[in-house]
């Protein structure tokens, strides 16, 4: 005969499918209509190198470059679009080594944007969901899709595997942005791209 | 056909100390159902939440169908509302309705019992 | 409880035993063939895996799914979400791409955690200044939340884990006699 039980577990079969099936619909579809971007500027103010020390033990002195950036562009349609989580921002150098002909790519400075406050319970660092956010956010949660960086720093120290960038003349910056869906694909995509390469100078 | 008949014996039938006992045990249990070594209590619960054929028919077609529209009504609620959440929401909810609609046994789902014939006595 | 068992099998005969037994086999020997069949597609010795950290917060919390793909011939790129694992280590680590060097026989990658304030440098093994090309399992290409966390919970408190056995097996029992 036909038991509770047994009914619960058709019904919870049937529904995994039917769960299943909604969420691959919806990964396809946002994958599928996602809105396009149109990259915005990046401008950078000054370049410089120069010799020094990373704070690690038993570091060598070597090649040390930083940069300042202007950035703006608005992210805002993506940000807010159907199957959206969180945009990463980060910006890119991507350059070649003439002396050992290497490619090189590296991040030199990255953003987090997430779509409203992530409230997930199963966050490690419970501390950084903290109280001055919730005042904040409502007022700036509407633009956040909208990036304006000023003279904005590398947040990561830009060095060579080499130790030198003797052998690079040119570098191109671009930001690019990696989408995360709350289900489904990932995707990636330009976000802003500078006027021309530039040039990365020598150390004397 | 000897040697396979003592085979199969010693294959199935262990000789234990009470081996007389044992063996009136296992044939017993052997045209009964599994369940008997459950409590009597669980089995009479478990059977006192059936339903009818008839109702139980009714269900699974029933349910299916509601699921698939439910799906539907989801993702257009929440391509619509431009969020996923909500069609989670939407989803949980209904699962929830029908959990509570179908899986408890209700009177209207008992309402063809399985009528069976009178025993015959022997005259 | 054992008398029981017996009496099942006498019942079923050599044959049926054996037929069972096929049966079975079947059911892992299916299962065992689709994983690996999704192994070659991806080119990844693990495909599907799921996220023990919470270095990748918010994007990727404990018990969330990740799907792999491990194309062959194309580099990595920066940015992209890596699962690598190291050589002494025996959990794969999910992390970001940050540098990408390229040269001639290999790619030299250096991966950071979104979380994390500083690069994986001090994770990795001693002597070792860069996660190459063999170390890497995948790329992650699809997202899956929550339904990893099963597998975590069953970890962090074995009973769950005996409990649901113990429910899975209590009802395959009952299933038994009523179809």
């Amino acid at each position: 005969m036909h038991s509770t039980l047994q009914r619960l577990n058709h019904i919870s079969s049937t529904a995994t499918t039917y769960v299943l099936i909604l969420l691959s619909l919806i990964s396809i579809t946002s994958y599928l209509t996602l809105p396009p971007v149109a990259p915005g500027k990046l401008e950078i103010r000054d370049l410089i190198v120069q010799r020094g020390r990373l704070r690690r033990w038993g570091a060598k002195e070597e090649d040390l470059a930083s940069l300042r950036f202007d950035l703006k562009t608005d992210l805002e349609p993506l940000l807010n679009s159907y199957n959206t989580k969180q945009l990463f921002l980060y910006l890119t150098a991507s350059y070649t080594d003439s002396l050992d002909a290497q490619d090189h790519e590296v991040v030199l400075w990255d953003r987090i944007i997430t779509r409203g406050d992530i409230r997930d319970l199963r966050s490690v660092n419970k501390s950084k969901s903290s109280k001055s956010k919730s005042t904040k956010s409502k007022r700036s949660r509407a633009g956040r899709g909208r990036v304006w960086v000023e003279e904005g720093k590398n947040k990561y120290t830009w060095k060579m595997p080499s130790g030198s960038f003797k052998g690079v003349q040119n570098a191109n910056l671009t930001v690019y942005y990696s989408l995360m869906p709350y289900v489904g694909l990932l995707s990636s995509g330009v976000a802003a791209t500078a006027t021309s390469a530039i040039h990365v100078p020598n150390v004397a | 056909m000897w040697h396979l008949s003592a085979a199969s014996r010693l294959l199935f039938i262990p000789s234990t100390p009470r081996g007389h006992v044992q063996g009136v045990f296992l044939s017993r249990l052997a045209i009964e159902p599994m369940s008997a070594i459950l409590p009597p209590a669980v089995l009479e619960w478990i059977e006192g939440t059936s339903i009818d054929p008839q109702s139980q028919d009714l269900i699974s077609t029933a349910s299916q169908i509601y699921l698939a529209i439910l799906s539907a009504v989801c993702f257009i609620a929440s391509y619509i509302a431009g969020s996923v959440l909500l069609s989670i929401e939407i989803f949980g909810a209904g699962l929830l309705l029908l959990v509570l609609l179908v899986s408890p046994p209700w009177s209207f789902l008992k309402r063809h019992p399985v009528k069976f014939l009178p025993a015959r006595t022997k005259s | 409880m054992f008398s029981s068992e017996i009496a099942r099998l006498r019942k079923l005969g050599v044959q049926g035993l054996l037929f069972q037994a096929l049966n079975f086999l079947t059911v892992v020997a299916s299962g065992l063939a689709m994983w690996k069949a999704l192994c070659l597609v991806t080119n990844s010795e693990s495909p599907i895996v799921v996220v023990l950290s919470g270095s990748m917060e918010p994007a990727f919390y404990r018990g969330d799914i990740l799907f792999l793909t491990n194309p062959a011939d194309t580099p990595y790129e920066i940015g992209d979400i890596t699962v690598y694992k190291l050589p002494g280590g025996d959990i794969p680590i999910v992390h970001r791409v940050i540098e990408s060097h390229i040269t001639n026989t290999t790619q030299r990658l250096l991966t950071k955690g979104d979380n994390n304030t500083s690069d994986d440098l001090v994770l990795y093994s001693p002597g070792m200044e860069w996660v190459e090309r063999k170390h890497v399992i995948g790329k992650v290409r699809g997202f899956l939340p929550y339904v990893g966390y099963v597998t975590i919970a069953m970890n962090d408190f074995p009973q769950l884990k005996y409990a649901l056995l113990g429910s899975v097996g209590l009802f395959l029992l009952i299933q038994k006699d009523q179809s």
